[in-house]
């Protein structure tokens, strides 16, 4: 039973500033993130020991946060395998129809949510995200796509605000609530030795879910609207959009697909015939 | 048993210049990695010792500076932490639900001759004052503690801090680790010795309740803020009541929170959080 874990740095314990790769090359900064790089990669290991206790046989974790290599790789727990990098072939790479469940750890909630945490949809400029209407964030998007390929969402480990957005749009999924955000910049935070204690114990719960907790689903075609706080589209290049994106105000666009994944790499420009070499040989 | 902890970095042993974040150089990142372990070894004996004497639930405020100052990798688990940035009032979920308050790494109010590191919010105080009780960092802390009828019960930090506070709160217990002896000096104890004195000190404080007094104040409450240099401009009194002269303003309110939030317009008038504490989400 494989797992598939997203990573990301604003929900993790101890954490309440945004990632200092944003204020300048500092001393202090470079010390700062390398402790945040390790406070994200033990919340990761938790879970995958609790996965395990779980009987998961396979961890794969997606190092999703900024550039792509965030984790600390001298500490992975030595079981699981990291998807990391930049320039990447698609969004959430190698999770398709083979994993058993989506797990997401450092989860922040999504943009526009007032006492979340460092809450943010992918940039800070976004304002909103929706499939057909449901709106979502970055974990909520993840949590579809999984459902392109029959996968339940079974697990987040965050801030208490996207625990609650992600038990609201997955029911029964689990959540190990490390802090409460009580602003967008200050939150109440276990200390990092108990986070990890309540999200190995999640993590090893949330595998009694799968089979319980339904994969999320959406009818064809599939809309996608993202709506941004600046006004960064301009109506007159409507032409040039490929097919299926659609420029409704300056600050509004609609991708049109038949499926979540079509959809996302249409948005992204991602190629959808890619195919990586572990399947390609068999 | 809930205690509600302030902390702050001027009064912990082995610190006795500024913290000083401007300063970018890698001496400086260094030291300042040095100072949040001084002050995380000084909560965690604090934790200890409150815990061993009779608290279950330990709020840490993780309050100097930029709001997270503590090394969160040290951090005692059994007790929560506020810190960050942008926070809806000064010292979040300090109310009636508390049983007793107490500051670690205090420093004594602006203006106290040899005191070290001696300061009120800003350099730029002199004096402050509420119904005419003059108070520094940690005082105001005992009358909003008061303000919710809770008692301030334990102070760590300079000797002339501590003398400060049983002056205020007489009965408090108070845990001296350092002695002043000008603003950029200080006789200090080992962090080791004091972290010792800490515990146990801190191991008498729920003795306190009981004996040590609210600290409250009638209404009208008064503000007196006086500043070093010539700050007030009586044809532009700002959130001013009164402005006294050049250097003095006042700000009368029906009780303390209602003079807080004028002073702190950017407060969250009744901002009253969730009572919240880390744990799974099943």
């Amino acid at each position: 039973m494989k797992v598939y874990i997203v990573t990301d740095m604003e929900g993790v314990a101890g954490i309440s500033q945004w990632d200092p790769r944003h204020q300048g090359d500092t001393h202090a900064g470079a010390l700062t993130r390398q402790q945040f790089s390790r406070l994200l990669t033990e919340e990761v290991n938790a879970a995958a020991r609790g996965f395990f206790a779980g009987g998961a046989t396979e961890v794969i974790v997606n190092d999703g946060h900024g550039s792509g290599m965030t984790m600390e790789p001298e500490l992975f727990d030595a079981r699981i395998q990291v998807f990391h990098g930049l320039q990447r072939p698609n969004y959430c790479t190698g999770l398709d129809e083979t994993c058993a469940a989506l797990a997401s750890v450092g989860t922040h909630a999504k943009a526009r949510t007032t006492m979340g945490n460092l809450h943010h949809t992918m940039g800070k400029d976004v304002r909103d995200y929706s499939f057909n209407g449901i709106s979502v964030g970055e974990t909520g998007l993840q949590a579809f796509l999984a459902g392109y390929y029959d996968v339940p969402y079974v697990f987040c480990a965050g801030d208490e605000w996207a625990v609650r957005e992600m038990q609201e749009l997955c029911p029964g999924c689990v959540g190990a609530a490390v802090k409460f955000g009580t602003s967008r910049l200050s939150a109440l935070t276990a200390a990092p030795e108990q986070a990890r204690e309540i999200i190995e114990e999640g993590a090893r719960l949330s595998m009694e879910r799968i089979g319980q907790v339904e994969p999320l689903k959406l009818e064809s075609p599939v809309l996608f609207r993202e709506q941004h706080e600046q006004p960064i589209f301009d109506p007159e290049n409507q032409d040039k959009q490929p097919a299926g994106r659609r420029i409704i105000d300056c600050r509004t666009m609609e991708s049109e697909a038949e499926t979540v994944k079509a959809v996302l790499d249409l948005k992204y420009g991602f190629d959808p015939d890619w195919t990586p070499v572990w399947k390609r040989e068999g | 048993m809930r205690f509600y902890m302030m902390t702050d970095l001027e009064g912990v042993a082995g610190i006795t210049g500024w913290e000083d974040r401007e300063d970018e150089s890698i001496w400086n990142a260094l030291r300042r990695r040095r100072l949040s372990r001084l002050l995380t070894g000084e909560v965690n004996a604090a934790v200890d010792g409150l815990i061993a004497g009779g608290f279950d639930d330990v709020i840490v405020n993780d309050g100097h500076g930029a709001g997270s100052t503590m090394n969160y990798e040290l951090a005692d688990p059994r007790a929560v932490y506020m810190h960050g940035l942008d926070r809806p009032f000064w010292l979040p979920f300090l109310d009636e639900s508390c049983d007793a308050t107490g500051a670690v790494g205090a420093h004594a109010r602006a203006s106290t001759p040899n005191a070290n590191l001696a300061h009120t919010m800003s350099g730029a105080i002199r004096r402050w004052s509420f119904n005419g009780i003059e108070v520094g960092e940690t005082g105001l802390q005992a009358l909003i503690a008061g303000y919710f009828g809770v008692p301030f019960v334990f102070a760590a930090g300079d000797v002339h801090l501590c003398r400060e506070m049983e002056e205020l709160v007489p009965g408090c217990v108070t845990v001296a680790v350092k002695q002043g002896t000008s603003l950029l000096s200080a006789v200090t104890l080992a962090p080791g010795r004091a972290r010792e004195v800490i515990r146990e000190g801190a191991e008498r404080a729920s003795e306190a309740i009981g004996r040590v007094e609210p600290l409250t104040l009638d209404s009208p409450v008064v503000f007196r803020d006086e500043r070093k240099e010539p700050t007030w401009d009586e044809e532009q009194p700002g959130e001013a009541t009164r402005v006294i002269n050049a250097h003095v303003r006042e700000i009368e309110g029906d009780d303390l929170m209602d003079v807080l939030m004028r002073m702190y317009p950017r407060y969250e008038r009744g901002f009253k959080p969730e009572q919240w504490r880390p744990g799974v989400r099943a």
